[in-house]
C-alpha cells in the first residue's frame, strides 16, 4: 500500500484530499467532513480552528485512523493510508495523539506511560530513549508517579512525552489545553510549541480557541461545515481573511451589509474607509462589511444615524461597548478604559485612518 | 428543629456540619442492632473457649475448611473465566442480539441456589432425566456422580458468573475510549490494546465481582446441602439440627466468619497503587464496536450455549416437573407458602429500607469517624453468611428475648441484618448523584428545610430507595438458611417448601413452588436489570 497519491504536494507530511466522512446512521444531512483538503508540510505546526460542529475533531480522527473515509484520500509521510477502499488501522500509521483529557493509562507510572509505545525495545535502550524526552518535557523526578498524583499541566506533559517518545511521523493534538486554567494554558502552549519544534515533529492541533490557534501555529486553517475555508500564517489570516466568516473566527467582529460609494463603504452605521482583502470591489457593488471590535472608535456626537450605547462591559485593560444601530443590531466596540460612556448616550462610530473596515463581495 | 435529610449539603471541606441528633440516634440504634449477632457469637465462642479450641482442631474441621476453600476457588475462577469474555462480547463487539444478551445473560441471578441444585439433581442425577434419555437412546445406565464437588461447583458457577459479568460490563461501559485510542495511536493492535490496557483496567471490576462470588459461595447453603457437599454452612446446620450443639456450631461459625473476613481483606490487598478512574468528567463518548467478522456467529453460538445451559435448560426442567406435578393428585398449589413468602419479603424490604436511610444519609452527607464506623458495621450482613446470623439469633432469642423467639419479628430482624448493605448501597448511590447545589437552589428559592426534603430530596432519592427495596425483596424471597432456622413453627415459605421437598427428592412437589419463586422474584429482578440496562446508541460504527 506504499504508493504516492497523485497530486500530492512534495514534502507534504500530512495530506488530506477531498475527504468525505459521514458517520453511520447520518445518511441524510451534512457529512462531518465534506471535501476536506489539508496539507501539512514536514516539521510544520498547523492549527485547525473551527467552532464546535465544524468537523475539526473528525478531521483529526480521520488522520489518526479512528474514522473511515467515504471519499477522498489521506496520506501520511508519502504513504496512502486511507481512501474509500483502503484503511490502514491507527496502530500502523505512526502518528502521535494528544487528547483533551490526556488519556493517561491510570494503571501505569509516568515512566511506563511514556515508554508505552516503545515496547519492542530492550530495557536499557528504552531507558536511553526515554531519558531525553522525560528531560525535555520537564518530567524528571516524576517517573515513578501515577497519573492521578500529577497536576493537570503535568499530566498533559506526560501525554505529550508519551506520543513523542515513539518519534511519530506526525503529532495530532485534540484541544490539548482546554482542561487547563487560563494562566497555565498560555505558558504550556508556548512550551509545547518549543518541544515540538525542537524535535522537528510535524504537528496538527485542533482547537476552538482563536488565541491559542494564532499563538502556537506556523499556519492556521479555519474550518467550517466540514471543510477548510482558508489556511495561512497567523498574521496573514488575520489581516487578509478570505471571508467574513474567517474574519469573525480569528477576532471579535460584527458584519453588516453595505455598498461601495467611491472611496467609502456606506452602511447603516455610516460611511467608512475600507480595505478588500479578498479581491477588488467596484463602485456601487453590494458588500459585506466586517467591523472589528478593537479597530473601531466612537465619540459622543449627535449627528448621522441614531446610534446609542446599549451596554457596557468593563474588562480591565479595555471596555467593550455594544452600540445599537437604527435597525436594532449591535456593533461591538472595544475602547481603552478611560472615561466611561453611559448607556443610552448617542454616539457616532468611526474607523481610524490606518484601520479601514474590511469588505467582502456580497 | 432539624430534620434528618433536610440539613443535607455535601460536607464542605473546611468544617463538617454536625449531623442532627435524631439522625445520629437512629444511626447508632441501627449500628448497635446489627452488631448483636456477631457480639453474641463472640461471647459464646469465648465463653466456652476450651471446647471451642478443641472443636477447631479436630481433623473434621480441617476437612471442612479445605472443602469450602476448594469450592470457593473453583467457583470464583470458573465465574471469572465465563463472565469476562461474555461481558466483552456483549458490550464491545457486533455480536448479534447484543441488547438482548446484555440483560438475558444476567438472569441466573434470580435463581435461588437450592432451586438450581434441585434442577441439577433432577436432570443430571443418578436416575435423572439425562440418564433416562441416554438409557433409552444409547443404553447408558450410569452417569458420573452429580453429588459432591462437581455438582456443587457446576451449579454455583452457573449461578455466580452474573456477579462478575455485571461488574465487568459496567466497567467496560464507563471506561474512557480515549485510553484504547491512545494505545492504538502508539502502535498497538486491537487485541494488544485489549490485553495491555483494557484488561488491566478491568482488574478492580473483576476483583469486586470475584469477591461477591467468593462470599456467595462461602455462605451458600442451598446448593451444598442438596448436593451433599459438606462445607461450613452444611456442617453448621447438621451440627445444629442433629445435636443442637451450640458450642460446636458457634465455633464453626466463627471460622466461617474468619474465612469471609479474610476474603474481604484479600480483595483490598489486590488493589494496586495506580488509580482506576475515568479521566474526564461529563459525558462518555460511545465506544467503538469491534467487528468480529466471521467469528460473529461463533461468538453468538457460545453466548447462546451459555444462555441455554444457565437459563433455558433449568427453566425447561422446572416446567417439565411442574407439569408432571400438576397432573398428580394430592399436589395442590402452594398458596399459603407463596403468600408467606411475599408477605415476609415485603415486610423485610420496607423495614430494611427505613433502617438503611439514616445510615446512608449519614455516610454520604456527614463524614466523620463515627459515621464511617457505622457504615462499616452496617456491612456486616455482607460478610456474614445467613446461617451464622440465624444461629446467633436463635441462641440470642432463646436466652435473652424469649418472647420474640419463634416470631416473624426475629426473622425479619435477621433479614434486616443480612440485607442492610444492599438497601443502603442503593440509597447511597442515588444520594451521591444528587448534587447538593440542587437542594441549596431550592432553599435559596424560599423553600423551608422540610419542603426541600419533601419536594426535592425525597423525590430524587426515591429511585434509589425503590431499587434497594426491590433488591431486599428479591434476596429475602431467595433466602433459605435463616428462614429455615428462624421461621416460626408451621410458617412455610416457597423457599423452605422447595428445599424440604427437594431434599427428599420429591421433584414434582418441589417444582411448583420453584416456578412460583422464580416468577415472583423475577418481578423485582426485571425492575433492577431494566433500570440499568444499557441505552446503546444506534450507531454501530467505530466512533
Amino acid at each position: 500500500m506504499i504508493e504516492r497519491p497523485s497530486g500530492a504536494a512534495a514534502g507534504g507530511q500530512l495530506i488530506a484530499e477531498g475527504v468525505v466522512c459521514r458517520y453511520d446512521g447520518a445518511t441524510q444531512g451534512q457529512a462531518a467532513l465534506d471535501g476536506f483538503d489539508l496539507t501539512v508540510q514536514a516539521g510544520e505546526f498547523v492549527t485547525v480552528l473551527g467552532p464546535s460542529g465544524s468537523g475539526k475533531t473528525t478531521a483529526l480522527r480521520v488522520l489518526a485512523g479512528f474514522e473511515r473515509v467515504q471519499a477522498g484520500s489521506v496520506s501520511i509521510a508519502g504513504r496512502l493510508v486511507a481512501d474509500a477502499r483502503h484503511h490502514v488501522p491507527p496502530e500502523q500509521r505512526q502518528v502521535g495523539l494528544v487528547f483533551q483529557d490526556y488519556a493517561l493509562f491510570p494503571h501505569l507510572t509516568v515512566e511506563d506511560n511514556v515508554g508505552f509505545g516503545l515496547r519492542d525495545l530492550e530495557t536499557s535502550e528504552r531507558r536511553t530513549r526515554l531519558a531525553p524526552i522525560v528531560e525535555l518535557t520537564g518530567l524528571r523526578g516524576f517517573e515513578r508517579r501515577y497519573a492521578h498524583e500529577l497536576s493537570g499541566g503535568q499530566q498533559q506533559r506526560v501525554a505529550l512525552a508519551r506520543s513523542l517518545a515513539t518519534r511519530p511521523v506526525a503529532l495530532l493534538l485534540d484541544e490539548p489545553f482546554s482542561n487547563l486554567d487560563r494562566h497555565l494554558r498560555s505558558s504550556l502552549r508556548r512550551e509545547v510549541r518549543e518541544i515540538v519544534k525542537s524535535t522537528g515533529t510535524t504537528a496538527m492541533l485542533v482547537t476552538h480557541d482563536r488565541e491559542e490557534a494564532l499563538a502556537i501555529a506556523d499556519r492556521v486553517a479555519v474550518m467550517a461545515r466540514g471543510r477548510i475555508v482558508q489556511i495561512a500564517t497567523p498574521e496573514s489570516i488575520y489581516s487578509h481573511p478570505a471571508t467574513p466568516e474567517v474574519a469573525q473566527m480569528v477576532g471579535p467582529a460584527d458584519t453588516m451589509p453595505g455598498m461601495i460609494r467611491g472611496q467609502l463603504v456606506a452602511t447603516e452605521a455610516g460611511a467608512f474607509r475600507f480595505r478588500a482583502p479578498a479581491g477588488a470591489v467596484a463602485d456601487g457593488q453590494r458588500v459585506q462589511a466586517v467591523f472589528r471590535a478593537h479597530e473601531l472608535e466612537f465619540g459622543p456626537f449627535a449627528e448621522g444615524p441614531d446610534m446609542r450605547v446599549a451596554y457596557r462591559e468593563y474588562r480591565g485593560e479595555f471596555t467593550q461597548y455594544g452600540i445599537r444601530l437604527p435597525s436594532g443590531s449591535i456593533v461591538r466596540v472595544r475602547r481603552r478604559s478611560l472615561a466611561p460612556v453611559e448607556v443610552g448616550t448617542r454616539v457616532t462610530i468611526t474607523a481610524p485612518f490606518d484601520r479601514p473596515v474590511l469588505v467582502f463581495p456580497a | 428543629m432539624a430534620l434528618p435529610f433536610a440539613r443535607i449539603g455535601r460536607a464542605p471541606r473546611v468544617s463538617r456540619p454536625r449531623p442532627p441528633f435524631p439522625l445520629v440516634a437512629a444511626g447508632l440504634l441501627v449500628g448497635a442492632a446489627v452488631l448483636i449477632p456477631v457480639a453474641y457469637l463472640l461471647f459464646r465462642a469465648f465463653g466456652a473457649a476450651d471446647s471451642t479450641l478443641d472443636m477447631l482442631f479436630r481433623a473434621r474441621s480441617a476437612a471442612i475448611i479445605a472443602r469450602s476453600l476448594l469450592l470457593v476457588v473453583i467457583v470464583t475462577a470458573g465465574s471469572v473465566t465465563i463472565a469476562v469474555p461474555v461481558a466483552f462480547l456483549a458490550t464491545r463487539t457486533d455480536l448479534p442480539w447484543r441488547r438482548f444478551w446484555a440483560v438475558a445473560i444476567a438472569l441466573p441471578l434470580v435463581t435461588p441456589s437450592y432451586v438450581a441444585a434441585m434442577v441439577a439433581v433432577a436432570a443430571l442425577g443418578p436416575r435423572g432425566m439425562l440418564q433416562g434419555l441416554l438409557d433409552r437412546v444409547v443404553g447408558i445406565d450410569r452417569l458420573p456422580a452429580i453429588y459432591g464437588l462437581p455438582g456443587a461447583a457446576l451449579v454455583l458457577v452457573l449461578l455466580c458468573y452474573p456477579y462478575v459479568y455485571i461488574m465487568v460490563r459496567a466497567s467496560l461501559r464507563r471506561m474512557d475510549p480515549a485510553l484504547e485510542e491512545a494505545a492504538r495511536g502508539l502502535g498497538y493492535g486491537q487485541m494488544e490494546a485489549l490485553r495491555r490496557v483494557v484488561l488491566p483496567l478491568l482488574r478492580p471490576a473483576i476483583a469486586a465481582g470475584a469477591l461477591l462470588v467468593a462470599l456467595y459461595t462461602l455462605s451458600d447453603f442451598g446448593a451444598v446441602s442438596l448436593l451433599g457437599y459438606e462445607t461450613f454452612t452444611w456442617a453448621i446446620y447438621l451440627q445444629y439440627e442433629t445435636t443442637f450443639d451450640r458450642t460446636a456450631a458457634s465455633a464453626l461459625s466463627l471460622v466461617l466468619v474468619v474465612a469471609a473476613v479474610s476474603i474481604l481483606m484479600l480483595e483490598s490487598f489486590t488493589q494496586a497503587r495506580g488509580r482506576y478512574y475515568r479521566s474526564t468528567a461529563g459525558t462518555v463518548r460511545p465506544h467503538g464496536v469491534a467487528r468480529l467478522g466471521r467469528w460473529r456467529w461463533v461468538a453468538f453460538g457460545l453466548v447462546g450455549a451459555l444462555f441455554a445451559i444457565a437459563v433455558v435448560a433449568p427453566l425447561s426442567v422446572l416446567a417439565y416437573w411442574a407439569l408432571r406435578g400438576g397432573v398428580q393428585p394430592g399436589l395442590s398449589f402452594p398458596v399459603a407458602a407463596a403468600w408467606n413468602s411475599v408477605r415476609v419479603a415485603a415486610l423485610a424490604a420496607a423495614v430494611t429500607s427505613v433502617t438503611a436511610f439514616p445510615v446512608a444519609v449519614l455516610a454520604v452527607r456527614f463524614g466523620g469517624r463515627l459515621t464511617t464506623l457505622l457504615d462499616r458495621a452496617s456491612h456486616i450482613g455482607f460478610a456474614l453468611p445467613g446461617i451464622v446470623i440465624a444461629l446467633a439469633l436463635v441462641f440470642f432469642g432463646v436466652n435473652f428475648v424469649t418472647p420474640v423467639y419463634q416470631t416473624l419479628a426475629l426473622l425479619v430482624f435477621a433479614y434486616v441484618v443480612l440485607f442492610l448493605p444492599a438497601a443502603s448501597g442503593a440509597i447511597k448511590a442515588s444520594l451521591m448523584q444528587l448534587n447538593p447545589h440542587v437542594e441549596e437552589a431550592a432553599r435559596a428559592l424560599g423553600r423551608s428545610e422540610w419542603r426541600v426534603a419533601a419536594q426535592v430530596t425525597i423525590p430524587m432519592v426515591m429511585p434509589g430507595v425503590l431499587a434497594g427495596a426491590a433488591m431486599v425483596f428479591l434476596l429475602t424471597m431467595k433466602e433459605l438458611p435463616a428462614t429455615l432456622i428462624l421461621a416460626p413453627l408451621g410458617f412455610k415459605t416457597l423457599a423452605t417448601s422447595v428445599w424440604s421437598a427437594a431434599s427428599e427428592a420429591f421433584f414434582a412437589r418441589a417444582a411448583l413452588p420453584s416456578v412460583m419463586l422464580v416468577a415472583v422474584a423475577g418481578v423485582p429482578a426485571a425492575y433492577l436489570l431494566l433500570r440499568d440496562a444499557p441505552r446503546e446508541s444506534n450507531r454501530s460504527s467505530q466512533r
